[in-house]
């Protein structure tokens, strides 16, 4: 199975350009997307899941027009959106048999295991009859992430689905994932750059709305080896500094600054070589779009 | 710390779009209320009269409770609200500047927004006469005063008593849905107790507590005259006062309580603050499971299974709604109560008949249903929305049109149950009051066959609405801006044509006679074609149906077109085509055979009527002799045919060259002179229906003149044959030709009518004026007017007449006219009958009535030996109250045969005909009263007014004043019918129940003279020239009633028969007026009492009467009394605008009475028992009084019969 996404384009109505273009080719397995907030990850998104009409360009899982056959997509497509809301008098275990029902299966039976199943999976085995209004939000999140993983889905999307768990949840849902997504497209975003190391097979980098990257995560890093160069600073000359290098990174550690550049040579003058993380791909990959002295 | 609380809280305030929305709100509709004349006074008061501002700013204020409750439910809950509370707190503050900071901060904006009327109205007296909405002369001068008063004693203490409410209940529930949910009873609970209150006598107690004092006006001003409205500010005293204290009290008391209950922690300490317990253990044997496996599947009929489930779940949703359970227990609880009460005549309710309750249900339960559904439907559309749902929703393989099929199912789901309730409370009301004829029939047609398609269509427009708009504050705004702007065009602009009126549809009617009749076809027209339109809506709706994240109106757009393809496309263009065949048939109905007018096109022939033809008033033309007809009834068809042999004769003292014959509301007629054509003009051509394209550019109206070979000359008579056709076609925009129907016709003869009839004119001064016409100031002519002397007031075509009348009908219906009957026979499968009147000449006034009648022959013989038949020709199922009529016919035959003379006729009858029509009229030996008047009241109260045998008194009384003596046309002389015949049935119901136990009729009169003088809308004429039914009626019964009383029943009874004699059956002119009888009545009085005939026949007088103390006291002796009482009377002199004046000198008759308690009679009726009762001379001014009473007074006073007109008879006595 694979899911092509090819020259997709999408502006709004008040003139942003979510989507520029964007070209994508995604196969089997965990796939990280990358990129400020803004960048257009969850209008991409938003457009696999079907949810929203792009201006140009087509999406296509194997053979399946994923912009004109919605209802096929929908059927094999699992979605937890980056923000959404439930109905807050009626308990999760209602809920989910509500969505399994409309997800497709039909017997009473299976639904009912499938449910408690998926509840325990996400921590929510004791909590199931309670109201989803009475959830907290990391509660609400693990139930997003249920009704997601409902019905054997193909093709899974998560928009930030690791937000507002605490770390323990966090790995839970993240081997959760693993295991389910071993034969099946899982697109997943993150702000958290190491979660896509950890996790993803493939990954890309979207930034106001174009694809800066994509490809694996060890070579992109491999790339950069021997390139990433670090210094402490004042904080007075980082304007100089921004000017002469590439500078891809800053920290403030204790009133001094630390930087990092990017050079295809050892600058000298006082830099020091560092060991090249994820971090600095993207941080690279960005770094044209996007003012990254966060001072 | 107040004042820093109380600025910000202005600050906050001040930054709310909120805020600028209310003030908006309100300041635009009372601007256009006044701007455009929106209210409902009559046209001698001011809009912006004293009066109308008062009441408009308490019904505004009432209102604004709503604008209350969102002020004043947040300042407190805003803190809860947004989570402030975690640091506010840590401020330091006072609870006593944070609580009342907080109040007066957002109270002072209740206020503020509330000024917003004053501008309006101030604003609207202007912009109205500007733009000609309202004429310059119904605004009157606008004194601060008139807007400060009321704004001070009305709006404010109402806003202070409903903002504490709000605000306490938001600090003592530390809930805001509470304030909505409470807003919305407090507006049901006050709508409830306002109609609950209707019939309740002690108009004091509903004075005080009426929280709003709408009440409290409304009966403060009920018998002010129009220009006491237009000068007179309402008195803030007594009850006024009292009500306003007592109220505002209420409001602090609440407050007070709120505050002393209020703290901070007691507040903000909430319980749901539980520690959330992170469960952070592995659970390992869940963790490594794999997920069980499941079938997945959607195939066959899955996705129908599912939208059925989906279906139930919108319908559950909304039926497990506090607010929609809020609502619907409103609607039940109006339901029950109109069921209950219906719609009472005398205040004496009908049996629960299931046509009547069919009726009832539109009082006020389809105000709610029409809420419920508009609101309802935009939830359900934006439920998912509204909870952010929709993103995960949107995702999941549900189609389309199983969500959008879903939505739509669960509300038609809703609309069903919603439709049934009325049946279910119907039979339960029913039941409680032991009735069983549940008409089933009636209930499933009127509720599944015209409720509940109006109820889908409602649902789809506010679908379609909704979906198109996908935003639910929008949504709302733009359904309920729709349906406002109809009811405002329909109801303000005079604007009905239903094909433009989505979901309108012409009225109808259930009778028991006729069921839905000929009504229903038009309502079923309409609602096939608004269904239709409905269906197209919803196609919109589907195309365009959102899901997911849609961006521009550019994307919609495309996405629709997508959507728009194949099947959709198919059942698009049937629609439409659908759509458009009903619309051209309905068209063809309503514009090209019926000929549509708007109410505006009406008033504008009746214009043109008047301006081509008055010119003929006064020509002379011939009167009718004798008339000979033949007339066949079609009821299925709807139609009348009709041949007339009419003698003329000239009556003038000239020659008559022409005929004017007017035809309005025939098919067609032709008209042969003395076996010949003869040739005509049509002098009328009116400008053709602004709807009605594909008629003939001219209207040719149905006057016309014709031509007479040779001029009749003073004496000749002449004979003319006309052959005419009253027929309806089709069906019509509103409910109308319902003289003739399928079992129930009752129509006046289908002939066209002779000459020019001012009665057509426009009557009111305000369109005279718009029209350019002359000023018209009184309908008839002065009493010595020679041409009006000569005419009869209710038929000028005729002086008095025989009928000759062969009349047949459909073999299942049975046929009357006036007259005897002289033969009856079948031919060709009809029913053929022959009735004649010919001894003696009676007025040419009938109607011919046809349907499936049962029969009741009674007779009785009177004190000359005189047999007389009595017939009830009625609805079968209606049998019930025949025996009061009847006794009624039997007392009345032989009183007044007595008192006044001999019976005419040889029968009497009285029939029956559908509720189309509500009224009961006296014609020659019959009476004829409508399904709804009598035949199925609940009499069962012994203390109800037994108005089944008082009107039947009144209608037989008629037979003498009315068809033996008949009134000429001047002014005043319709007196002579109306007053005489409802003075007689006082007298006849004095003989049943006795002379101290009269004042509930009298009463009655005296009210219903007092609500008709307040509303009047031109001028009160002294009685002699008296122009208006509540004089004729009530004010003459009246005074009358208080005349025998004081010249004696027998010495009025003489100087009546006198009258009688000398005009009884005057074949020929002169005809009686008023002044005749004035004449007559005068010869008797005596010189002691003629200041009261003067004071009720030549000027508007009314008494001032009233208990000011009393006391009682023992005299020692066992049973006796000594009762002191002091009273006050003053006597007032009214002129026709209803200004008053002290009359200069008074010394009058008035009855002092002492009263032991009530009791009951055999039958339970309540007697007054008079233990003392005597007429006083008395002087204008106080008086005190002493009598010995043997038995124990329960209460005293003066006039207490209120036999004398005063404006406020409930202090006339007082309990001891």
């Amino acid at each position: 199975m694979q899911l092509v996404v090819n020259s997709l384009s999408k502006t709004y109505p008040n003139g942003v350009q979510a989507l520029k273009k964007v070209s994508l080719t995604i196969n089997q397995g965990m796939f990280g997307l990358l990129g400020p907030n803004g960048a257009g990850k969850s209008s991409l998104m938003r457009t696999i899941a079907t949810l929203q009409e792009a201006d140009e360009g087509s999406v296509f899982l194997d053979d399946l027009d994923v912009l004109k056959n919605k209802t096929e997509v929908r059927q094999i497509l699992g979605y937890l959106p980056q923000d959404f809301g439930v109905y807050p008098r009626i308990s999760a275990e209602q809920m989910l048999d509500h969505i399994a029902q409309l997800k497709g299966i039909g017997k009473k039976s299976e639904r009912k295991d499938l449910v408690a199943a998926l509840l325990e999976k996400v921590n929510l085995g004791k909590d199931k009859k309670k109201n989803l209004g009475t959830y907290s939000g990391g509660m609400k999140q693990r139930f997003g992430i249920a009704q997601a993983l409902m019905g054997n889905p193909k093709l899974i999307i998560v928009d930030e689905p690791t937000a507002g768990l605490d770390p323990a949840e966090r790995n839970r849902f993240y081997n959760l994932l693993s295991q389910i997504g071993e034969n099946t497209i899982v697109i997943l975003s993150t702000h958290i750059v190491e979660d896509v190391r950890t996790l993803c097979s493939n990954f890309a980098i979207i930034c106001e709305g174009e694809l800066m990257y994509n490809g694996k995560p060890d070579p992109s890093i491999e790339e950069l080896n021997g390139k990433i160069f670090t210094k402490t600073i004042k904080k007075e000359e980082v304007q100089h500094y921004k000017e002469n290098y590439r500078l891809i990174s800053t920290q403030l550690k204790a009133g001094d600054l630390n930087i990092r550049v990017y050079n295809e040579t050892d600058p000298g003058n006082g830099f020091v070589p560092a060991i090249a993380i994820l971090e600095d791909v993207y941080f690279n990959r960005i770094a044209e779009k996007v003012d990254l002295v966060t001072l | 710390m107040f004042w820093q609380i109380f600025i910000f809280e202005i600050k906050y305030r001040l930054k709310r779009p909120a805020t600028y929305i209310y003030f908006l709100t309100f300041f635009l509709l009372s601007t256009i209320c006044f701007a455009a004349g929106l209210i409902g006074v009559s046209e001698k008061i001011y809009y912006n009269s004293p009066f109308v501002d008062a009441a408009v700013f308490a019904f505004f204020s009432f209102f604004m409770l709503l604008v209350s409750s969102a002020v004043m439910g947040v300042p407190l809950y805003r803190d809860i609200d947004y989570n402030t509370k975690g640091y506010y707190l840590t401020y330091p503050i006072t609870e006593r500047g944070y609580f009342w900071g907080r109040y007066f901060g957002s109270f002072i904006f209740v206020i503020l927004i509330a000024t917003s009327i004053i501008f309006g109205v101030y604003l609207g007296t202007f912009l109205g006469p500007i733009f000609g909405w309202v004429p310059a002369s119904r605004i009157g001068p606008n004194h601060l005063v008139y807007f400060l008063q009321p704004f001070l004693y009305l709006v404010i203490p109402n806003l202070f008593f409903t903002s504490s409410i709000f605000f306490g209940l938001v600090a003592l529930t530390r809930n805001v849905k509470v304030i909505y949910t409470s807003s919305i009873l407090l507006i049901i609970a006050y709508l409830l107790t306002n109609f609950l209150i209707r019939d309740i006598e002690k108009k004091d107690l509903i004075k005080i507590l009426d929280p709003f004092a709408l009440n409290t006006i409304t009966l403060e001003t009920r018998f002010y005259t129009p220009a006491e409205k237009n000068t007179l500010m309402i008195p803030i005293t007594k009850l006024f006062l009292y009500n306003r204290l007592i109220w505002s009290s209420v409001g602090l008391v609440i407050l007070l309580i709120t505050y002393f209950n209020f703290s901070f922690k007691r507040f903000f300490n909430s319980d749901n603050l539980k520690k959330q317990i992170a469960i952070i253990g592995e659970d390992l044997p869940s963790y490594l499971t794999t997920l069980p496996a499941v079938t997945i599947s959607f195939a066959g009929n899955y996705y129908r299974r599912i939208m059925f489930t989906l279906a139930k779940t919108e319908y559950l949703n909304i039926v497990r709604d506090v607010y929609f359970r809020v609502i619907l227990l409103g609607g039940c609880v109006f339901l029950i109560l109109d069921f209950w009460i219906g719609s009472p005549v005398y205040g004496v309710s009908n049996y629960p008949l299931t046509v009547n309750l069919m009726e009832y249900k539109s009082y006020d339960y389809m105000l709610f249903m029409f809420i419920i559904i508009v609101f309802y439907t935009g939830e359900t559309i934006h439920r998912d929305k509204t909870t952010r749902f929709a993103i995960i929703n949107d995702a999941l393989p549900t189609p389309d049109w199983v969500l959008y099929g879903s939505k739509l199912l669960g509300l038609v789901m809703l609309a069903f149950v919603l439709a049934t309730i009325p049946m279910i409370l119907g039979i339960l009301v029913q039941l409680l009051h032991g009735y069983t004829h549940f008409n089933m029939y009636v209930y499933f047609v009127e509720l599944y066959a015209i409720t509940f398609p109006q109820f889908i269509e409602m649902i789809m427009l506010s679908f379609a609405v909704h979906v198109l708009v996908n935003n639910k504050f929008g949504g709302h705004a733009v359904a309920i801006v729709i349906w406002v702007v109809m009811f405002v065009l329909r109801n303000f602009a005079n604007m009905n044509y239903n094909l433009f009126f989505y979901s309108y549809a012409p009225n109808y009617m259930w009778s028991d006679m006729d069921g839905i009749g000929h009504t229903g076809i038009g309502v079923f027209w309409f609602n096939l074609y608004w269904t239709i339109f409905g269906y197209i809506l919803l196609v919109i709706a589907a195309v365009f149906h959102n899901r997911g994240v849609v961006t521009s109106y550019k994307e919609r757009l495309k996405i629709a077109r997508q959507r728009f393809h194949g099947p959709i496309r198919i059942v698009a263009a049937i629609l439409l085509f659908g759509f458009v065949v009903i619309g051209v048939y309905t068209y063809y109905n309503v514009s090209y055979i019926n000929n549509y007018l708007s109410a505006d096109e009406v008033e504008l022939r009746s214009v043109a009527y008047e301006k081509t033809l008055k010119k003929f008033e006064n020509i002379d033309q011939p009167k009718v002799t004798s008339l000979k007809i033949f007339s066949d009834i079609y009821p299925r068809q709807r139609k009348v045919i009709v041949k007339g042999l009419i003698t003329l004769v000239n009556k003038a003292d000239k020659p008559i060259n022409t005929l004017h014959l007017d035809g309005t509301g025939l098919e067609s007629y032709t008209v042969k002179y003395n076996d010949k054509n003869i040739s005509a003009d049509y002098p009328l051509l009116y400008e053709r229906g602004k709807f009605n394209w594909f008629r003939s550019k001219r209207d040719t109206s149905k006057y016309r003149i014709y031509h007479l070979p040779i001029p009749l000359k003073p004496g000749d008579s002449a004979k003319v044959e006309v052959n005419s056709v009253v027929a309806y076609k089709g069906f019509t925009n509103d409910l109308t030709g319902t003289d003739i129907v399928y079992n129930g016709t009752f129509y006046a003869g289908g002939l066209p009518s002779i000459g020019y009839n001012p009665d057509n004119e426009l009557a009111s001064d305000e369109k005279r004026k718009k029209y350019k016409l002359p000023e018209k100031k009184d309908e008839y002519p002065p009493q010595t007017d020679k041409k009006g002397i000569e005419t009869l007031l209710f038929n000028s075509n005729a002086d008095l007449v025989t009928y000759d009348i062969t009349v047949s009908t459909s073999a299942d219906q049975m046929a009357i006219a006036p007259g005897v009957l002289d033969k009856q026979w079948k031919q060709n499968g009809r029913n053929y009958y022959h009735y004649v009147q010919n001894s003696p000449s009676v007025d040419l006034f009938f109607d011919i009535l046809s349907a499936r009648y049962a029969t009741l022959k009674d007779n009785v013989t009177l004190y000359n030996k005189q047999q007389t038949g009595l017939e009830i020709y009625y609805h079968p199922a209606h049998a019930t109250n025949l025996n009061r009529f009847v006794s009624a016919y039997k007392d009345g035959l032989q009183y007044y045969s007595l008192v006044y003379g001999p019976f005419q006729f040889k029968q009497m009858r009285l029939l029956e005909f559908p509720k189309y029509r509500a009224f009961a009229q006296s014609f020659p030996n019959t009476v004829s009263y409508a399904e709804g008047f009598g035949w199925s009241a609940d009499f069962s109260d012994p203390d109800k007014f037994d108005y089944g045998y008082f009107v039947t008194a009144h209608e037989l009384a008629h037979q003498w004043w009315g068809h033996q003596v008949v009134p000429n046309r001047t002014r005043g002389s319709n007196l002579i019918s109306e007053s005489l015949a409802e003075y007689t049935a006082l007298i006849l119901t004095q003989r049943k129940y006795g002379k101290d136990n009269m004042k509930r009729f009298l009463k009655q009169e005296l009210d219903d003279y007092l609500r008709g003088r307040a509303n009047e809308t031109k001028k009160e004429n002294v009685f002699i020239n008296c122009n208006r039914p509540y004089e004729w009626y009530n004010k003459g019964s009246l005074i009358l009633y208080g005349l025998q009383d004081l010249i004696g029943l027998d010495t009025l009874n003489k100087a009546l028969r006198e009258f009688k004699e000398a005009y009884a059956f005057h074949p020929n002119p002169p005809f009686p007026g008023s002044n005749d009888l004035y004449r007559y009545i005068d010869k008797h009085v005596p010189d002691s009492v003629k200041y009261y005939l003067d004071d009720t026949w030549k000027k508007i007088t009314l008494y001032e009467n009233k208990v000011l103390d009393s006391k009682v006291t023992p005299t020692g002796k066992k049973g006796e009394y000594k009762v002191d009482l002091t009273v006050s009377t003053r006597k007032m002199y009214a002129d026709s605008a209803g200004n008053e004046k002290p009359a200069p000198t008074m010394n009058d008759y008035i009855d002092v009475g002492v009263f032991a308690a009530d009791s009951k009679d055999k039958d339970g009726r309540t007697i007054t028992n008079p233990i003392y009762l005597k007429k006083y001379k008395l002087t204008a001014g106080e008086h005190h009084i002493s009598v010995i009473v043997k038995g124990t007074p329960v209460k005293a006073g003066i006039d207490p019969y209120v036999k004398l007109i005063d404006r406020i008879p409930d202090d006339n006595i007082k309990d001891l």
